[in-house]
């Protein structure tokens, strides 16, 4: 076991290092810079005021020194500073990261919530009426984009309560009744959809394993449903529904932005979004490799926990 | 009625007679307290004004910055106009058309924040600011406002004299703009810069910034104003989508909403109970045609696509009726804005002599054309294009249009010119020669579309040397027929308005194009 997490840390390493390379590419290949944006509303950009700005940014250097003076930076642990703001990449990304992880996990925790034991009980009362409710329910919600359910949620609160959540993000250590008021409803819309997937999965794998001749040998044996279900069936059922939570949680972390913008919370995805639209190289790819490393992570994690589900499993 | 019903009604009226003054008068006082929120789409990058044209800085300096002269803002102000009062200058006098002095008010300071530390504001503080955007170093795209200064004297600590190198009718409107807050030297001798540091001598001071969150402003108690500002705390909250904005306005969230949207301004008009305001928007939008480029550089085929776009029809179908249709010079620029009838007349739409013109040309049967945009501006204008590409089919050109992002967009109309048409939105000037100096004149700062017309330039600078009011605006309204006639390097198509929405329990507002609020005079009931 030690062995296998140590052989898929050092795998990290490489992949991480490809995908340096790569956003540092694609990024560069988009036309406009960080300069252009900088000049964009008020025009006067003469050839000599974006040489100098240009120069002070080391954008007149080769792409190729620019890559190495900014992995140097990197391993060490130092991501440069944006090019927009001056400010440290980091401090940013260290500063909103919090907030799109805090709803990104309550979305899934919610999500699981929902869908777990729905997807259990369609399972188990395939065909009936709580069966199709079920299914009926997760194709809406995955049907239902979850922007227009954030938007009809703050627009319809507003008009019915003359109430939506507080503006201005505040953290759970500051004022956790707040930061709740500010995360539920984001984390329900964003939840609601990836409870779906993960609804149907469950169900799925569930039905499929209710099939097998040790669960009903279980059923003959005279144990109670729940047992069987529960305790036979759903955690043999459990490893692709992990792997699929797994895949939501990351593609959460850095894919709420139209969530964030309309509950104006400072997260990773606006981040992502205002860096590509300013162009400012060194915040995205900091971001994005920041994200892919918390991803690899997750997915290390995940991996690690169908032992537990499964004890047949080894890791060489 | 009964003796003790009459003698209940009759003392209830006495005692509402006596108050009723007092309750009246309590109401108009100013009172001391509350807090303003204002809804903020984005961040400035950083808070040196110098080096950036976002317009959130603005914002920033209207709290914590003075400048000069100021532009006057309150109910008795309408929003689109620019009166030049005093700021931290208290007077100024004009010896002759060349020369402006200013007289500073004594004992203004700098606000108690390092690394000026409650300094008082000098008239060094003017040069050295001005001197900052001039030197090329710097690398301020706004140094044009400020050209036209030939020295800066400083012959005592309250006294500055500008000399200019030519008259300049905007001069005093440009120390007005809201690009022109003082800056202190110590902060830039003790960083380089003022990316990380906001500080003057206005009426509020920035407490706390957290970058697309909020940002918050408390009563500067060292104004010079006595007892002003009446508001405690200015608070900014990030709110991007316009759906949240509704909203928050709805529920009182947010105070204020400058640019609402025509949909959002007319549902709330129609359900909640607030302060409106509508105001024609001299911010303009077309197509930008690069000269240089065949078939553009034939002024006989830019009149004919100007003549080929159906204004009319734009505003009918866009903008719902509620705008006017366009001139070169915005007709939002009311004092200098020609006679309605004439100013559509000069656009309007012609398809036969656009042909005919075309034909004259050497196009008699089309050419194609790409035309560049971006989403970044709204639907309006992408609608705009649209309506735009079926006008011009109607008389043989052909646009292929290209939806660009905003960054590739900027690019190409900003650094490179590679265009042919290029369609945006631009940026809105307090005084109409900033924008025909900047756009028209042979090498100006914003001329993307390559113009260079001797007899224009010339005009053009006639203009900005009449200080006499009534001959400029004259000379302006010749330009603005010259443009439509014969120049057409930028197409003008619709004018729309500006939409305001403030809470009643606002008092003494009523917003202004100028970036910024009467924050000195305002004050709130909500508590």
């Amino acid at each position: 076991m030690r062995e296998y997490v140590l052989k898929r840390i050092i795998l990290v390493v490489p992949i991480l290092f490809l995908v340096s390379v790569m956003v540092f590419s694609i990024v560069r290949l988009i036309p406009g810079d960080v300069v252009v944006m900088m000049f964009a509303e008020t025009g006067n950009a003469t050839p000599e005021r974006l040489a100098l700005f240009r120069r002070q940014l080391g954008l007149d250097r080769p792409a190729l020194e620019q890559y190495a003076v900014w992995m140097g930076r990197a391993v060490q642990g130092d991501l440069g500073d944006s090019m927009w703001t001056g400010r440290p990449a980091l401090e940013e990304i260290l500063k909103r990261f919090p907030v799109s992880g805090e709803l990104a996990l309550l979305a899934m925790v919610l999500a699981c919530v929902l869908a777990l034991p729905l997807g259990v009980l369609a399972a188990a009362r395939q065909d009936s009426a709580i069966d199709y409710a079920v299914r009926l329910v997760s194709v809406g919600m995955l049907s239902i984009p979850s922007f227009w359910i954030g938007t009809m949620v703050v627009t319809f609160l507003a008009i019915w309560f003359q109430w939506i959540p507080p503006i201005g993000y505040v953290s759970p250590l500051d004022d956790p009744w707040r930061n709740v008021q500010q995360l539920m409803l984001p984390a329900l819309a964003i939840g609601a959809r990836a409870s779906a997937a993960i609804m149907r999965m469950t169900r799925s794998q569930t039905l499929e394993i209710l099939r097998q001749n040790y669960v009903r040998t279980a059923w003959a044996k005279g144990l109670r449903e729940r047992v069987v279900v529960l305790k036979h069936a759903l955690k043999n059922a459990m490893i692709p529904v992990i792997t699929i939570m797994g895949n939501q949680f990351g593609y959460l972390l850095g894919g709420t932005v139209v969530m964030e913008i309309i509950f104006s919370l400072p997260g990773v995805g606006r981040l992502t979004l205002d860096s590509i639209i300013q162009r400012d190289y060194t915040q995205l790819q900091g971001i994005i490799l920041f994200v892919a490393t918390i991803s690899l992570l997750v997915n290390l994690l995940v991996d690690l926990t169908y032992a537990w589900f499964d004890p047949r499993i080894r890791y060489q | 009625m009964r003796r003790r019903q009459f003698l209940r009604q009759g003392v209830g009226f006495g005692v509402g007679a006596t108050l009723w003054p007092l309750g009246g008068r309590a109401a108009a006082q100013p009172r001391r307290g509350g807090t303003f929120r204002i809804p903020i789409i984005s961040d400035p990058p950083h808070f040196d004004f110098q080096l950036t044209q976002a317009y959130t800085i603005q914002y920033i300096y209207a709290l914590v910055g003075n400048r000069l002269v100021k532009i006057d803002k309150g109910p008795h102000i309408h929003p689109f106009e620019y009166k030049v009062v005093p700021d931290l200058a208290q007077s100024w006098e004009q010896p002759d058309d060349r020369t402006y002095v200013f007289h500073l008010r004594k004992g203004v300071r700098w606000q108690h924040l390092a690394p000026v530390h409650g300094r008082e504001f000098v008239a060094d503080d003017v040069k050295f600011t001005i001197e900052r955007y001039l030197n090329p170093e710097t690398g301020a795209s706004m140094r044009w406002l400020y050209k036209d200064i030939a020295t800066i004297e400083t012959p005592d600590k309250y006294t500055v004299r500008f000399r200019l190198k030519e008259p300049s009718a905007s001069f005093l409107l440009h120390l007005a703009w809201h690009y022109s807050w003082m800056m202190a030297r110590e902060v830039i001798e003790a960083h380089g810069n003022a990316r990380k540091v906001a500080v003057g001598t206005g009426p509020y001071i920035l407490e706390s910034y957290d970058r697309n969150v909020r940002a918050v402003f408390k009563r500067n108690p060292d104004y010079f104003e006595a007892n002003r500002p009446s508001i405690d705390t200015v608070e900014w909250l990030f709110i991007m989508d316009d759906a949240a904005r509704v909203a928050a306005f709805r529920t009182a969230q947010i105070d204020i909403w400058n640019s609402v949207r025509k949909l959002d301004f007319d549902l709330l008009q129609r359900t909640t109970k607030a302060q409106y305001e509508r105001v024609m928007d001299s911010n303009w939008g077309g197509p930008i045609v690069r000269v240089t480029k065949p078939p553009f550089n034939d002024a006989r085929v830019r009149r004919a696509l100007s003549l080929a776009l159906d204004r009319e029809a734009m505003v009918k179908v866009l903008l719902r009726g509620d705008g006017l249709i366009n001139n070169p010079v915005p007709v939002g620029f009311q004092t200098s804005a020609l006679p309605r009838a004439e100013a559509e007349a000069l656009v309007k739409r012609d398809v036969r002599e656009a042909r005919r013109l075309l034909a004259e040309a050497g196009h008699a049967s089309g050419f194609k054309a790409s035309l560049i945009t971006t989403k970044r501006y709204g639907d309006l204008y992408i609608d705009a294009v649209q309506m735009a590409v079926q006008h011009c089919k109607d008389v043989g050109i052909e646009l292929d249009v290209k939806v660009t992002d905003y960054a590739t967009f900027v690019k190409a109309k900003t650094e490179t010119k590679d265009f042919e048409l290029i369609w945006g939105s631009y940026t809105r000037y307090p005084d109409p020669g900033d924008l025909l100096e900047g756009h028209y004149v042979t090498g100006g700062g914003r001329n993307e579309s390559g113009i260079s017309d001797p007899k224009l330039d010339a005009m053009i600078l006639e203009q900005k040397r009449t200080l006499d009011t009534q001959k400029r605006t004259q000379l302006i309204q010749k330009i603005n027929r010259y443009l439509a006639q014969e120049v057409n390097a930028i197409i003008p198509t619709f004018a729309h308005y500006n939409y305001f929405a403030w809470q009643n329990y606002l008092r003494e507002y009523r917003p202004h194009m100028d970036y910024g609020w009467p924050i000195t005079t305002m004050w709130t009931e909500k508590r």
